[in-house]
C-alpha cells in the first residue's frame, strides 16, 4: 500500500470517528418537532388543548435539559390531516406527531411512521400495560404508533323511562334480543293522540349493529356483505327501525326524555353529563351507561376510537423521539393528567383502575348511576379491533353512504349484493 | 467506413454523458417541483393516499441524485488514467453507485446503467472478469425497472407525483421524460454499433501490420544468415593469412635451415650447431607467433580479461539484448586456467545460454561454477520449456567435443527446464595441457 493510500485511509477513518463523536455528543442541543392539533380528538369541547403536552415537555426537559421542543399551535383537527400530509410531502415530517385514526392506515403503509417493533422488543416493553385493542389500533402488521387516548362507545339508558314502564335496567351482558324487546315495549303512543311519541332508541346505525354481531365485513381485498350473518344483522336493524313506523327519531326526542337507548362515546358521556348537558338543567330524567348489547355467540361489542402518537421514520433523533413518545403514552402521571384534562379514557390499564380515575368518574357524575370504573374497565377489555388497510377509511365512507341510502329506502336486503360488488370494485 | 474512427465513439460517449446529466436533473426536478405543486394546491392528503411509499424528502432526492451522478462521472474520469491498479474495483463501485442513483430517483430512470456500461466498453484496460461485470450490469438493468424494483424496495412512483397536474401538463412532462430516456437508449445503441465497427477496423489494421512485420522478419533472417556467412569467410581468410604469415613463413625458414644443417653437419659440425641454434630461435619465435595468432582468435569478451570478467561482460551484453535473466554464481576465484581452457569453458557457457533462449524460451538461467575435490563443476539450469527427448544437434555435439579436449564430461537433463552439468577433472585436465 502506498503512503498516499495509507494517508487517505487514516484521514477517512479519523473524520468518521469525528462525525460519530459529533452525532453522539450527549450535550448537543436537540430540537424535537411535534405535530399536534388543537382541541379534542373526540369532537367535544375541550379548552385545555396543549396543557398535557406542555406538562410532558416540561417533565421531559427536566430529564434531558439539552432537548427542546417546537410545535405549530392552532391547527384544528379538521385541518390537521391536510397539514400533516403537506409537511410529509415537503419532507418536513415532525419527529413525533399525533395520528388521526383516519390517517393511520395510510401513514403506516407508506413508510412515514417508524416501525416500533424493534424498539419495543429491545427495551422489553410490557405491552400488556395497554388495553389490547387500543394497542392494536396502532398496529398494521407491526406496531407503528402507540395509543394516546381512547374513546369507547357505550350505551346510554334513560333510567326514568324504563322505571316508568316497569322494565328492569339491563345488565352489562345483555343481548340484542333484550335491546329489541325493551325497544318494542317502550315504543308507544303515551298521550293517545294516535302518534307514537315514545321511542326505543336513537342513533343506533348499521355499523353499531355489525359491531353487536361481531362482524367485520371489510378486508384488504374484498368485503363480505353477502354473508348470512350480515343479512341477519341488517334484517334485525330493519325490524328495529320498523318499530317507530319509520319515524326518524331525533336528538331532541332523546333530550326530552322520550327515548330509551342512545349509543354515546365515553368522551361525549363525560362532556355532556348528561347528554347534552343542558338536559341536566332543564329535564330531570336520570340515566346510566352499560356496554353495547351482544349476541349469544358474541360478547365483544364495544367500538373503540383511539388517538395515536407515532414518530417519523426519518427522524434524526430517534432515541429522544422514542423517549418522548414513551413519556406521552406510557408515563402514568402524564396519562393520569390527560384523563383529568381531556375527555377521553387512557389506554393504560393502571390509569383506568387508579384511585384518581375513580374519583374523577364519581365527580363527573351528577346524576343517578354513574359509570363505574370497574364496569368501564370490563368494557375496555372487550373492545373490537378495526381492520387495518390503506383504503379502509375510504371504503367505509362509501359503504356508509350506500348502506344508509339503501336502509332509508328499505331495500337493504336486495341491495347488499349490488353494494358488495361496487365496494369490491373500489378495493381492486 | 474508413472515416469511422475512435473519435466518433468518443463523441457518442460524451453525448451519452450529456443526455444522462439532462435526464437526471430533469427527473430529480420533477420530484422537487411536483412536491411544491402538490403542497401549494393542497393535494398533499390525496397524494399520500395515491403514493405507495414515501420516505425521502424531495430536496434529498434532488441533491443526492445529482451528487451521485457527479461521483460516477468523476470515477469514470479517474479510471481513464493509465496503469491505475484500482480500476477494476472502481468499476464495481460505479455500478453500485449507479444502482443507488436509480433507487434515489425512485426508479424513474435506469438508463444510467447503459451509460456506465458504455464507459466500461470504452475503457476496458485493467478490467478483469468482464463477463461477470456485464452479467452484473445487465442483471441490475433488468431489475431496475420501476415495476420490478418497487416490489423489492419500497418507493413512490413518479406517476403518483405527476398525477396532480392538469392532464395536458402531465402528458407533456411524461412525454419529455420518456423521450429523453429513449434518446439515451438510441445513442447507446449507436455507440455500440460504432464501437463494434471501430474494433473491426482495428483488428483488420493490426492483421495487416502483422503480415508486414512477418515479411520484414523473414528478410532480416536472410540477411543475418548472409552476414554470418560473410563473417565466417572473413574469419577463415584471417586464419589462413595468419597461418601463412607466421607458421608458413617460419616452417619454410626452419625446413631451409635444417636442410642446410644436414649438409653442414659432416663438414663443419661447429657451424651446423650454430645453425641449429638459429633454427631453435626461429622455432621459439614461431611458437610465440603462433601463440600471438591464437590470442587474436580468442573470444572477444576474454580479450585482456579474466574468465570471470569476460563472463560478466558477456552476460550483461546478453541480458541487454534479450529478456533472459541470468544469475551467475562464480566460485572459481582461486583457480587459474590456461587460456585455451578458459576459451572452451567460455564457449560452453555461451552456447548453453544461447540454447536456453533459442530452444527453451527460458526467461531465467542460473549458472553455477564451483570446484569439488577432484573436479571443477559447471551447472547451468534454465526455466525454459526443455525438451522431451534430447536431440544432439551441431551445438551439443560441439560442446561434447570441446569438453572432451579438457578430458571432462558433459551431461544434459531436461526436467523442469534444461540443465547442463559439466565436470572437468583437476589432474587429468592439467596433465593434458
Amino acid at each position: 500500500m502506498t503512503r498516499i493510500k495509507k494517508g487517505i485511509l487514516t484521514l477517512v477513518s479519523l473524520s468518521l470517528v469525528l462525525i460519530y463523536c459529533l452525532i453522539n455528543d450527549p450535550s448537543r442541543d436537540i430540537t424535537l418537532t411535534l405535530g399536534l392539533y388543537v382541541g379534542s380528538s373526540w369532537d367535544v369541547p375541550n379548552g385545555e388543548s396543549y396543557q398535557v403536552i406542555d406538562q410532558a415537555i416540561k417533565k421531559f426537559e427536566k430529564k434531558y435539559p439539552n432537548v427542546h421542543f417546537e410545535y405549530k399551535s392552532g391547527i384544528i383537527k379538521d385541518d390537521y390531516s391536510s397539514w400533516l400530509a403537506n409537511e410529509i410531502t415537503k419532507g418536513t415530517t415532525p419527529d413525533v406527531f399525533m395520528v388521526l385514526p383516519d390517517d393511520f392506515n395510510t401513514l403506516s403503509s407508506i413508510g412515514i411512521l417508524k416501525n416500533l417493533d424493534r424498539l419495543i422488543k429491545e427495551e422489553r416493553i410490557d405491552t400488556s400495560l395497554f388495553y389490547q385493542s387500543a394497542l392494536f389500533a396502532g398496529n398494521n402488521g407491526s406496531q407503528y404508533a402507540l395509543p394516546y387516548e381512547i374513546n369507547p362507545t357505550i350505551m346510554c339508558i334513560n333510567h326514568d323511562l324504563l322505571t316508568k314502564e316497569g322494565i328492569a335496567i339491563p345488565s352489562s351482558n345483555w343481548t340484542i334480543d333484550d335491546f329489541y324487546n325493551i325497544s318494542n315495549q317502550v315504543t308507544k303512543d303515551t298521550n293517545n293522540d294516535g302518534v307514537i311519541d315514545q321511542y326505543g332508541y336513537y342513533g343506533f346505525d348499521w355499523q353499531d349493529v355489525l359491531d353487536c354481531y361481531g362482524l367485520q365485513v371489510f378486508k384488504e381485498d374484498n368485503c363480505h356483505l353477502d354473508k348470512k350473518e350480515v343479512k341477519e344483522a341488517f334484517l334485525y336493524l330493519t325490524k328495529l327501525k320498523a318499530l317507530s313506523n319509520d319515524y326518524q327519531v331525533s336528538s331532541e326526542d332523546f333530550d326530552q326524555g322520550k327515548v330509551a337507548f342512545c349509543p354515546l362515546t365515553f368522551a361525549q358521556y363525560r362532556t355532556y353529563q348528561p347528554y347534552p348537558y343542558r338536559i341536566s338543567k332543564y329535564t330531570s330524567f336520570k340515566w346510566s351507561c352499560i356496554s353495547m348489547p351482544g349476541t349469544k355467540s358474541n360478547t365483544i361489542t364495544t367500538h373503540l376510537d383511539t388517538s395515536l402518537i407515532g414518530m417519523s421514520s426519518q427522524t434524526k433523533h430517534q432515541e429522544i423521539a422514542w423517549e418522548f413518545l414513551k413519556m406521552l403514552t406510557m408515563d402514568g402521571d402524564i396519562q393520569q393528567s390527560l384523563l383529568d384534562n381531556s375527555k377521553g379514557a387512557s389506554p393504560l390499564k393502571k390509569v383506568m383502575l387508579s384511585k384518581k380515575t375513580k374519583e374523577i368518574l364519581v365527580k363527573d357524575t351528577v346524576s343517578y348511576a354513574s359509570l363505574d370504573s370497574d364496569v368501564l374497565n370490563r368494557i375496555l377489555e372487550n373492545t373490537l379491533v378495526e381492520p387495518k388497510f390503506k383504503e379502509y377509511e375510504n371504503i367505509l365512507e362509501k359503504a356508509d353512504y350506500l348502506i344508509n341510502q339503501s336502509i332509508d329506502q328499505g331495500t337493504i336486503d336486495n341491495d347488499l349484493n349490488k353494494i358488495q360488488k361496487k365496494l369490491e370494485n373500489e378495493l381492486k | 467506413m474508413n472515416h469511422l474512427t475512435k473519435e466518433y465513439v468518443t463523441k457518442l460517449k460524451d453525448s451519452l454523458l450529456f443526455i444522462n446529466a439532462v435526464v437526471i436533473i430533469y427527473n430529480a426536478s420533477l420530484f422537487l417541483l411536483s412536491t411544491k405543486y402538490i403542497s401549494v394546491h393542497y393535494y398533499a392528503r390525496d397524494f399520500l393516499n395515491k403514493v405507495s411509499y414515501i420516505t425521502r424528502t424531495p430536496q434529498n432526492i434532488f441533491f443526492e441524485s445529482i451528487f451521485l451522478f457527479i461521483i460516477i462521472v468523476l470515477l469514470m474520469k479517474l479510471r481513464e488514467k493509465d496503469n491505475l491498479k484500482m480500476a477494476n474495483g472502481l468499476v464495481y463501485i460505479e455500478i453500485i453507485l449507479s444502482f443507488l442513483l436509480i433507487i434515489r430517483l425512485n426508479g424513474s430512470y435506469n438508463g444510467i446503467l447503459l451509460f456506465v456500461f458504455a464507459d466500461l466498453l470504452y475503457n476496458m484496460r485493467n478490467i478483469k472478469h468482464m463477463a461477470l461485470l456485464l452479467l452484473m450490469a445487465f442483471g441490475l438493468l433488468l431489475i431496475s425497472d420501476f415495476n420490478i424494483l418497487s416490489n423489492i424496495i419500497h418507493m413512490p412512483s413518479i406517476e403518483s407525483y405527476l398525477s396532480f397536474y392538469p392532464n395536458s401538463s402531465r402528458t407533456f412532462m411524461l412525454f419529455a421524460k420518456n423521450i429523453l430516456a429513449s434518446l439515451n437508449v438510441v445513442v447507446f445503441i449507436l455507440y455500440l454499433i460504432c464501437q463494434v465497427l471501430v474494433q473491426q477496423e482495428e483488428t483488420k489494421k493490426i492483421s495487416k501490420e502483422l503480415q508486414l512485420a512477418s515479411k520484414v522478419n523473414d528478410e532480416l533472417k536472410t540477411y543475418s544468415a548472409l552476414s554470418e556467412k560473410m563473417a565466417e569467410d572473413k574469419e577463415r581468410k584471417r586464419i589462413s593469412r595468419e597461418i601463412h604469415d607466421t607458421l608458413g613463413h617460419a616452417l619454410t625458414g626452419i625446413s631451409a635451415g635444417i636442410d642446410a644443417c644436414i649438409t653442414l653437419i659432416d663438414i663443419d659440425p661447429q657451424k651446423s650447431k650454430e645453425q641449429l641454434l638459429v633454427i631453435s630461435n626461429v622455432v621459439r619465435e614461431s611458437i610465440k607467433d603462433v601463440r600471438r595468432s591464437l590470442y587474436k582468435l580468442r573470444p572477444g569478451a576474454l580479450d585482456q580479461r579474466t574468465l570471470k570478467d569476460g563472463l560478466i561482460k558477456m552476460i550483461e551484453e546478453f541480458q541487454s539484448v534479450s529478456h533472459l535473466n541470468v544469475d551467475l554464481y562464480y566460485e572459481w576465484e582461486n583457480v587459474d586456467f590456461e587460456n585455451t581452457k578458459e576459451d572452451i569453458i567460455f564457449r560452453i557457457i555461451q552456447e548453453t545460454m544461447t540454447n536456453a533462449l533459442r530452444h527453451g524460451h527460458a526467461s531465467h538461467i542460473e549458472i553455477h561454477l564451483f570446484d569439488e575435490e577432484e573436479k571443477y563443476m559447471i551447472i547451468m539450469q534454465d526455466n525454459g520449456s526443455g525438451c522431451k527427448e534430447i536431440h544432439y544437434g551441431y551445438g551439443l555435439k560441439q560442446m561434447h567435443e570441446r569438453v572432451a579436449i579438457l578430458n571432462g564430461t558433459i551431461h544434459f537433463y531436461s526436467e523442469e527446464g534444461f540443465r547442463t552439468v559439466v565436470e572437468i577433472p583437476k589432474i587429468g585436465g592439467k596433465k593434458d595441457d
